[in-house]
């Protein structure tokens, strides 16, 4: 069986597509250029220390990246045993870019939005190109559009993609969901390479059961999904399916019964029953459903209208059940919200929203097109004639759609932003620090700081907090009124005595 | 068959949605009291009830004050003059008629718009402006910027509220104007001169919009050859006049002292243009799109019937575009930025209806162009059940996707409504009402001249907060003492 569709249709002129998909393209570029820019003064944060603490000694000790490696392996282990079970992240924690050296820090981001784009550009470009039928040049454009949604409009850009422990526990777990998914669709439809393709999965799925737990939920429903549909389909690879669903179970599962988990819970104190997590879950998914809908993304829906239009009605999907595809994709993005408000922590910090918004924006596109495709296949049942835009039209949906845009992104305002427009937006506002100087003066402190840390001879140091952060990348502890107290950490981190905050000032 | 629903029903739905979320409004109103500008507006109105004066001496003493404030403060001489009549003159417990007034007029004003340009303009039937009130109104209500500072603080709620109420009675009579023929249209003529002055004495951002629109109309009015372009001009003319009289005012530049910050005209024009812009794309919500969508559909059968041929509708975009931001002019050229919440509000109620009636354009403009698009249906007392079913959705999922700014969490509590209910189910309201009251005890009671005041911490938050928790304490203290006649009023353990 072949998802893939072979008769796109007529649709934008060829080099007007063409021309539409660079503008995006470089919509995107302009959008993740300056993000990648201020990556260079960022420094590592808070539990950065706490996770690789180990691993730093270890390669301040031994210059070697082997035993560092199985530091890192130690290190996952022992938090298993008396924090939380989730070993992809954990591992990967311990090994963070700062312990070779604080200014190796920027690759912090050149990991986790890179891996973000590429994973997730490969999932668009899977279904849209892959399954759709759609052009190179229409996937890039769904791509372009959906991604710079994701990196401009997330809640929190600096958990997601500028601080190591935060990001690579949820930017990057979901970034190998979207990468797993897009193999899946692949595997439907291979006929050379499926076993590559498997073993792959199988990779991805281990990594995935060991990520975070609203991530891992979600990843095995959707893998559950898959092998539900491949199952009724009779699909030669069902059986592929399945086995990888089982194991993706199996390491979830080895991952929530760590015994450490309880240790965490017992610290976070009182949560919700199961029942009441599932109750919760549904409301505030929904509510988040509700809060996402902005006029960015809408206008973006709007200008794909027509192109997501002619690929479902071209494709062979029959799209029969919108309002159970609807009921089922809300009851999906509201599972991942149940682990955190199970474990009492409410919707989870900035690092996890941000990849309940990756994970709208996926399914928005998704369900349009679903939708789309849906009221197509009504028009060919009620023998109503084609309904193909003429050119003025969809000139002027297009149109109408970039005013909408503009709109949205001239209105946006975080709740903490006192000023409207463009600015607030994640690559706006590290161009924007940048260009203000804002983000040297972070890093000059920042250095400064570090060197007083790294100097062996000093075991009691005063630091001084921040006179300026970048509103992209983390907010300063030793700052007063701090969420956390970071300073034990240091202590730790870099064996000092004590760590003291200049003026006396208890953050 | 195509599953159909009654455009009746939807229009009573709609109202039903619209009442259900006010009357806990009205609700709340019984536990709120005055705040900070209300006494300082109304001290010479007070002072003339206590001395027996009768309402004749009050509304006497509202003059003085209104002649007063325009030496020394400002020349918005209707807002001043009815903010000196502020309903805890005659007593604090009466301070209820507030949001009575101010959000029936602001209601009844927009039914009255609304009849005027669906019904009147665009022979829209009855279950269009019901729908279209009921819908406008919960939206405009239930998600306005601020609702403390429109509908509970009668200094600032008669200012903005009221204006924006008065504008829109302004423009629908009008429109009512314009099609009226005969001795109805003299008693009309009359009507709006009247309104006029009073527009004319509104605050600035509210008077330059109505002034653009008075010029906008007509011209087209003299571009048409309208029979009734000359009372226009005049119409207009006396606007500008009353705007002139009241920009002159010598106490606004006293008032410009005060504040700092302003910037040349062009600035502030430029500056207008941007955040107007950005106004307009964080407004957007998923309600607001339910409810154009809803109108939008219950309009098509008359749009479709329309002689008009709504063959603009860039131009006509691009100019209540220009329109909505020439409001922002006046606070961004006077230093006050966007200006506080109770003028956002106006910002708030002038974007829902520019946008609705731009909906409407767009889908006549588009029924005209591409006819297939809205193919007619068999029976106009119905419409679709899909869309509205839709729009329900998206209603029900952007109210409990509502967030505003400093809520804790998601959800329709945060709408006026809801939060106006969970208030007074919680207590807090009333707690709020005690704490108030046996302030008004201690300030009316003649036995004491040195009243020491405990701030109130827990407000309702869609009550105005205490003015001694804000920044101008001491103000707001010598303003309790000059009120109630003490000799001292102070914080309660001398806290500051």
């Amino acid at each position: 069986m072949s998802l893939r569709n072979t008769n796109a249709g007529p649709g934008i002129p060829r080099r007007g597509m063409r021309l539409l998909a660079a503008l995006c393209a470089l919509m995107l570029l302009a959008g993740v250029l300056p993000l990648y820019a201020i990556s260079f003064y960022n420094h590592p944060y808070y539990d950065d220390f706490t996770f690789s603490g180990t691993t730093h000694d270890t390669w301040l000790a031994t210059r070697s990246l082997t035993q560092t490696v199985q530091a890192a392996l130690a290190g996952a282990r022992a938090v298993r045993a008396d924090w939380q079970g989730t070993y992809t992240g954990t591992l990967l924690s311990n090994l963070q870019p700062g312990v070779f050296g604080e200014n190796y820090y920027w690759l912090t981001t050149f990991l986790l939005l890179t891996v973000f784009l590429l994973c997730f550009g490969f999932f668009f470009h899977t279904v849209f190109h892959g399954l759709l039928g759609a052009t190179r040049a229409e996937s890039l454009c769904v791509a372009c559009l959906a991604l710079f949604l994701m990196t401009q409009f997330l809640p929190a850009a600096n958990e997601a993609f500028f601080w190591f422990n935060g990001g690579i526990g949820n930017t990057f777990i979901y970034s190998l969901l979207a990468l797993s998914l897009a193999l899946c669709a692949r595997l439907a439809t291979a006929r050379r390479g499926a076993p590559w393709l498997a073993a792959a999965l199988l990779i991805l799925v281990t990594l995935l059961g060991g990520g975070s737990y609203g991530g891992g939920l979600f990843g095995l429903l959707l893998f559950g999904a898959t092998s539900v549909y491949a199952m009724s389909k009779k699909h030669k690879f069902r059986f592929v399916y399945v086995a990888l669903t089982v194991w993706f179970a199996a390491c979830f599962l080895y991952s929530i019964s760590a015994p450490g988990n309880a240790v965490r819970a017992a610290m976070i104190g009182a949560h919700p029953s199961a029942v009441a997590a599932i109750a919760k879950s549904l409301y505030y998914g929904v509510a988040l459903l509700g809060n996402y809908c902005t006029l960015p993304v809408l206008a973006v829906g709007l200008a794909l209208a027509p192109l997501l239009w002619r690929l479902a009605k071209n494709s062979r999907f029959r799209f029969r059940h919108p309002v159970w595809v609807l009921l089922a994709g809300g009851c999906l993005f509201c599972a991942q919200l149940t682990p955190p408000l199970y474990g009492g922590v409410f919707l989870g910090g900035g690092r996890i929203t941000d990849t309940y918004y990756f994970s709208f924006v996926t399914l928005f596109f998704l369900y349009e097109t679903y939708l789309l495709g849906f009221l197509a296949r009504r028009r060919e049942r009620l023998n109503k004639p084609d309904f193909a835009p003429v050119p003025a039209l969809k000139r002027g949906l297009l149109a109408a759609s970039a005013c909408l845009f503009l709109l949205g992104c001239l209105g946006m305002k975080p709740a903490d932003a006192t000023l409207y427009g463009p600015m607030n937006m994640a690559g706006g506002s590290a161009a924007l620090s940048i260009v203000t100087g804002e983000a040297a003066r972070y890093d000059r402190e920042m250095t400064a700081r570090e060197t007083l840390l790294n100097d062996a001879d000093q075991s009691v140091v005063t630091l001084a907090p921040l006179t300026a952060t970048p509103a992209v990348l983390m907010e300063d502890l030793l700052a007063p009124g701090s969420t956390y107290d970071v300073r034990p950490t240091l202590c730790a981190y870099y064996h000092k005595t004590a760590v003291l905050v200049e003026g006396g000032a208890q953050p | 068959m195509t599953k159909t629903i009654s455009r009746r029903v939807v229009a009573w739905l709609s109202i039903l949605l619209l009442l259900a979320s006010v009357l806990p409004l009205y609700a709340l109103s019984f536990y709120n009291h005055a705040c900070y500008d209300d006494f300082g507006f109304s001290l010479l109105t007070h002072a003339a009830w206590q001395n027996g004066e009768g309402l004749a001496g009050v509304l006497q003493a509202a003059w003085r004050n209104t002649a007063g404030i325009r030496q020394t403060w400002e020349g918005t001489y209707t807002s001043s003059l009815i903010s000196a009549l502020q309903p805890a003159i005659f007593g604090e417990s009466l301070y209820w008629i507030t949001t009575f007034l101010l959000l029936t007029a602001f209601l009844l004003s927009l039914w009255f718009f609304l009849r005027q340009a669906l019904g009147g303009v665009l022979k829209a039937d009855g279950p269009v402006i019901t729908a279209a009130v009921g819908l406008l109104g919960f939206v405009a209500v239930q998600f306005a910027p601020s609702v403390a500072e429109g509908f509970f603080w009668f200094n600032g709620g008669v200012a903005y509220t009221l204006m924006a109420s008065l504008m829109l009675c302004w423009a629908g009579v009008w429109l009512c104007f314009e099609r009226a023929g005969g001795a109805r249209a003299g008693w009309l003529f009359t009507l709006l001169l009247l309104l006029t002055v009073a527009m004319g004495g509104a605050k600035y951002s509210t008077v330059l919009f109505a002034l653009l629109l008075a010029v906008g109309f007509t011209g087209w009015a003299f571009v048409a050859k309208r029979p009734k372009r000359w009372a226009f001009l005049a119409l207009t003319l006396l606007l500008m006049a009353c705007f002139a009289f009241s920009v002159r005012a010598p106490g606004n530049a006293v008032r410009a002292q005060t504040l700092s910050g302003g910037m040349s005209a062009p600035k502030a024009v430029l500056e207008a243009v941007y955040f107007g812009l950005a106004l307009m794309g964080n407004f957007f919500s998923l309600p607001f799109l339910a409810a154009i969508l809803v109108i939008t559909a219950l309009a098509l059968p008359a749009l479709r019937k329309s002689d008009f041929r709504f063959a603009h509708p860039v131009w006509v975009t691009l100019i209540a575009a220009a329109l909505f931001c020439a409001q922002l002019a006046p606070t961004l050229y006077t230093g006050n930025y966007l200006g506080d919440g109770r003028t956002v509000n106006t910002y708030w109620f002038v974007f829902v209806l520019a946008v609705c009636l731009l909906a409407v354009y767009w889908a006549g403009f588009l029924i005209k162009r591409f006819g297939n698009v809205a193919e007619s249906a068999s029976d106009n007392r119905r419409v679709r059940l899909a869309p509205v079913l839709v729009a329900a959705v998206l209603l029900a999922v952007g109210c409990a996707g509502y967030r505003p700014d400093g809520a804790q969490s998601y959800g329709p509590q945060n709408m006026a409504g809801g939060s106006a209910l969970r208030a007074i189910a919680t207590g807090e309201a009333a707690a709020y009402d005690r704490a108030m009251d046996a302030r008004d005890a201690l300030l009316n009671d003649p036995a004491q001249l040195e009243v020491p005041l405990v701030p109130v911490a827990d407000t309702p938050a869609c009550l105005m907060g205490d003015a001694l928790l804000g920044n101008n304490v001491e103000y707001m203290l010598n303003l309790y003492a000059e009120y109630y006649h003490k000799s001292s009023v102070t914080l309660a353990g001398g806290e500051e």
